[in-house]
C-alpha cells in the first residue's frame, strides 16, 4: 500500500452490516481511515470531532435523514467545503436532483462496492473547484454520476 | 358525495347511488312545488275569509286542513326519498296532485260541462307519469298511467259528483274520440319514458362499470409502483452487503487468514440466504394471486408452531431481547394446515417484534371464544346460534396503528405511510398472504389498535377447531413470562 497520509472518511449510514462492509472495505482498499455515525445528529457529533476529509451519507435515517445532514453540514462554514457523497438505495430522478440542490457533490446509486466508493473518493478530492463546478453541472444534467 | 368506487362492491352500487341522489333531489323540488300549488289552490278560497269578508265556515276550515294535509303530505314524501323510500316517496308527491287534479277537473265539468278545458284538465295527468317513473320506479309509472286512465275514463263517462248532469250513455263521437285520444296520449308518453329511462339507467351503470374499473386499474398501479420501490429499495442494501464482502475478500485474499476467509465467505452466503427469503416472500404472494393451492385440512397443535415460528424470527430485526409471555389453552387445536399456521404466526410475530421498541413486552394468547353463527353457515350447519373458533392473539406495545389507516394494513403491497418513511424492513406482503392463507382456512384475521403510542396492536386470528375433537374445557394457565432471547 503506498505510505501516504491517510484520508479520514466519515461514513453515515442505519445499517450496521453496510457500516462495517465499506469500513472494513476502505481500509483495505487505499489509506483511509473510517469514522462511523448511525444516524444524522450523530454524523454532525462525530463531523465536528474528527474532521474528516469527506463524508459518506445515506439518505434514509431515522431522526435527522440524509438530505438534512447535507444542508446542516454546508450551512456550517468548518464544513461547508468538504466533499459530500451521497449514497442511497432511491431511484428516482427527483432524489438526485434534491441531493444535487442541497450541494452533495456526487450521487451513488446502492450497491456500491468498498473499491468503487474509494475510486470515487479520490476523483472527488482530486477535483479543482473549477472541476467541482463542471460535476455539478453534469449532475443536473443528468449525465453520468459515478466518476 | 359518491363512495369511494373502490369500496362499491359493483357499479350497480354506484349507478344505484347515484340515482339515489337524483330522486333525492327531484323530490325535493317536486315537494316545495307541490305545497306551493297547494296553498294557492286552496289559498284562493281562503283569501276573503282572511280579508275578513267571509265569516270562518265549516268549508273554510275543511279547506284549511285539506292545505295542511296535502303540504304535509308532500314534505312526508321529501323526507321518505332521503330515507331511501323512493315509492312511498313518490306515492306522497303524485297523490296529492291526482286528487286535486280530479277534483278540478270533476268541479270544471261540473260547472262547464265536458269542455276543451276539461280535457286539458285532465291531459294534467301526463304530469304525474314522467314524475312516476323519475321519482319512483317504472312499475310505479306503469301504475300510475293506469290510473290515469281509469280515472280519465270514469270521470268522462261517469261523472259521479253531478246528480244534476248525470250524463246519459251515448257520447258523441267527438267526447269519444277525446278521451280516446288522451288515454293513447297517456300511454304514449309511459312508453316513451319507459325507453328513456331505462336507456338512461343502462348509460349510468355503463358509465359506473368504466369509472370503478378505472379507479380498480389506477389503484392498482399505484400500488405496484409503491410496491416496486419498495423492493427495489430493500433488494439493495442485501446485494451491496454481498458484494461488499466478496469485494473485501477479493481485495483480502492472498494475507488474510485463513479464517477470515471462511467468515467473509460465510456473511456473503448468509446475506444470499435473506435474499432468498425475501424473494420467497414476493413469489408466496405472486402464487396465492394464480389460484389457492390445494388445501388438506388435519388437526394441527398450536404450541408446537408458535415455539417453531419463535425460532424463525431473524435476531437482526427484533430489536434486542424481548418479552414475550404465551397464555395457551393446552393441548388447542385448529383444523388447517401447519405451514399455514406457521406462516402466519411467524408474520405476526415478526412484525410485533420489528414495529414496537426494545424492552415492550409481547403478548400471545390462544384461547376458546364463541362466535355468533352467519345466516349462510346455519343453513349449512344446523340450528346452533354459536361456534366455538380457536382465537390467537398477539399484542405488541409499540406505536399502534392509526384506525383509518387499519383497512389498508391487508391490502397487497401497502405499508403505512409511516412505516415507508422509517427504516423498518417490510414489503407490505406479509398481512396479505396472511388473510388469505387465515380465509383459505375457513378462519378470520384481523387488527384492533387505539394509535396511541405505547397501547400498539392486537392482531386476532380465529380458525376452526378440528371437528369431532372436543375443546379442551380448562382455563388457560398463563405461564410466567418466557423471555425469548432474540439478539
Amino acid at each position: 500500500m503506498v505510505n501516504s497520509t491517510p484520508i479520514t472518511v466519515l461514513i453515515v449510514d442505519d445499517n450496521r452490516t453496510l457500516l462495517s462492509i465499506l469500513s472494513e472495505g476502505l481500509v483495505l482498499a487505499g489509506p483511509f481511515r473510517v469514522v462511523m455515525a448511525e444516524n444524522g445528529i450523530e454524523g454532525l457529533e462525530v463531523f465536528e470531532r474528527e474532521h474528516p476529509d469527506c463524508v459518506i451519507i445515506d439518505v434514509k435515517m431515522p431522526d435527522l435523514d440524509g438530505y438534512q445532514l447535507v444542508l446542516a453540514l454546508r450551512g456550517d462554514p468548518a464544513s461547508a467545503q468538504t466533499p459530500l457523497i451521497m449514497l442511497t438505495a432511491m431511484t428516482q430522478d427527483h432524489d438526485r436532483l434534491r441531493g444535487m440542490f442541497t450541494g452533495v457533490d456526487l450521487y451513488m446509486l446502492k450497491p456500491v462496492k468498498p473499491r468503487e466508493l474509494a475510486n470515487a473518493i479520490y476523483t472527488i478530492l482530486g477535483r479543482t473547484p473549477d472541476e467541482r463546478l463542471q460535476a455539478y453541472k453534469r449532475l443536473a444534467l443528468g449525465e453520468d454520476q459515478a466518476p | 358525495m359518491v363512495q369511494d368506487p373502490l369500496l362499491a362492491k359493483n357499479s350497480l352500487q354506484l349507478y344505484q347511488q347515484a340515482e339515489r341522489q337524483r330522486r333525492v333531489r327531484l323530490s325535493f323540488w317536486f315537494s316545495i312545488t307541490n305545497t306551493l300549488a297547494f296553498i294557492m289552490y286552496f289559498g284562493i278560497d281562503l283569501v276573503p275569509v282572511l280579508t275578513g269578508n267571509q265569516p270562518v265556515t265549516l268549508g273554510y276550515l275543511l279547506t284549511l286542513l285539506g292545505l295542511g294535509l296535502f303540504a304535509s303530505i308532500s314534505l312526508l314524501g321529501h323526507w321518505l326519498s332521503r330515507q331511501g323510500r323512493s315509492v312511498a316517496a313518490a306515492l306522497c308527491i303524485l297523490i296529492p296532485i291526482f286528487i286535486i287534479i280530479t277534483l278540478f277537473v270533476i268541479s270544471w265539468i261540473n260547472e262547464h260541462g265536458l269542455d276543451i278545458r276539461a280535457y286539458l284538465g285532465m291531459a294534467s295527468y301526463l304530469i304525474m307519469i314522467p314524475l312516476a317513473g323519475l321519482l319512483g320506479n317504472l312499475i310505479l309509472m306503469f301504475i300510475t298511467v293506469t290510473l290515469a286512465s281509469a280515472a280519465t275514463l270514469f270521470i268522462a263517462f261517469v261523472q259521479p259528483f253531478s246528480l244534476a248532469t248525470f250524463r246519459s250513455p251515448g257520447m258523441s263521437s267527438v267526447e269519444i274520440s277525446n278521451v280516446v285520444t288522451l288515454i293513447v296520449l297517456e300511454w304514449g308518453l309511459a312508453m316513451l319514458m319507459w325507453f328513456a329511462l331505462s336507456g338512461y339507467r343502462r348509460t349510468l351503470q355503463e358509465l359506473g362499470d368504466i369509472q370503478v374499473q378505472y379507479e380498480r386499474a389506477k389503484a392498482l398501479d399505484d400500488l405496484k409502483d409503491q410496491f416496486i420501490t419498495n423492493v427495489n429499495h430493500e433488494l439493495r442494501n442485501p446485494v451491496m452487503a454481498m458484494q461488499g464482502y466478496l469485494d473485501i475478500l477479493e481485495m483480502s485474499i492472498d494475507s488474510a487468514s485463513h479464517a477470515k476467509i471462511r467468515q467473509l465467505i460465510l456473511q456473503a452466503v448468509q446475506t444470499g440466504d435473506s435474499l432468498r427469503n425475501l424473494l420467497t416472500h414476493i413469489l408466496d404472494a405472486r402464487r396465492l394471486d394464480q389460484g389457492a393451492s390445494d388445501f388438506t385440512p388435519e388437526a394441527v397443535r398450536i404450541r408446537p408452531v408458535i415455539d417453531e415460528a419463535i425460532s424463525l424470527i431473524d435476531p437482526n430485526e427484533a430489536n434486542g431481547i424481548r418479552d414475550l409471555t404465551l397464555s395457551v389453552t393446552p393441548d388447542a387445536m385448529v383444523w388447517g394446515e401447519k405451514t399455514r399456521l406457521l406462516q402466519i404466526l411467524t408474520n405476526l410475530l415478526s412484525n410485533a417484534v420489528k414495529y414496537s421498541s426494545p424492552g415492550t413486552p409481547i403478548e400471545l394468547v390462544v384461547r376458546p371464544v364463541q362466535e355468533a353463527i352467519s345466516q349462510q353457515q346455519k343453513r349449512l350447519i344446523g340450528k346452533t346460534e354459536m361456534r366455538t373458533m380457536i382465537e390467537i392473539t398477539v399484542r405488541d406495545h409499540g406505536l399502534g396503528i392509526p384506525p383509518e389507516q387499519i383497512p389498508l394494513l391487508f391490502q397487497r403491497f401497502v405499508r403505512l405511510p409511516r412505516d415507508l418513511a422509517s427504516t423498518t424492513i417490510g414489503n407490505g406482503i406479509g398481512l396479505f398472504v396472511c388473510r388469505a392463507l387465515a380465509e383459505g382456512m375457513q378462519g378470520k384475521i384481523w387488527v384492533e389498535s387505539t394509535g396511541v403510542p405505547g397501547e400498539g396492536s392486537t392482531f386476532f386470528l380465529r380458525l376452526p377447531p378440528p371437528p369431532t375433537e372436543a375443546v379442551p374445557a380448562t382455563e388457560p394457565t398463563a405461564s410466567v413470562p418466557q423471555p425469548v432471547t432474540l439478539a
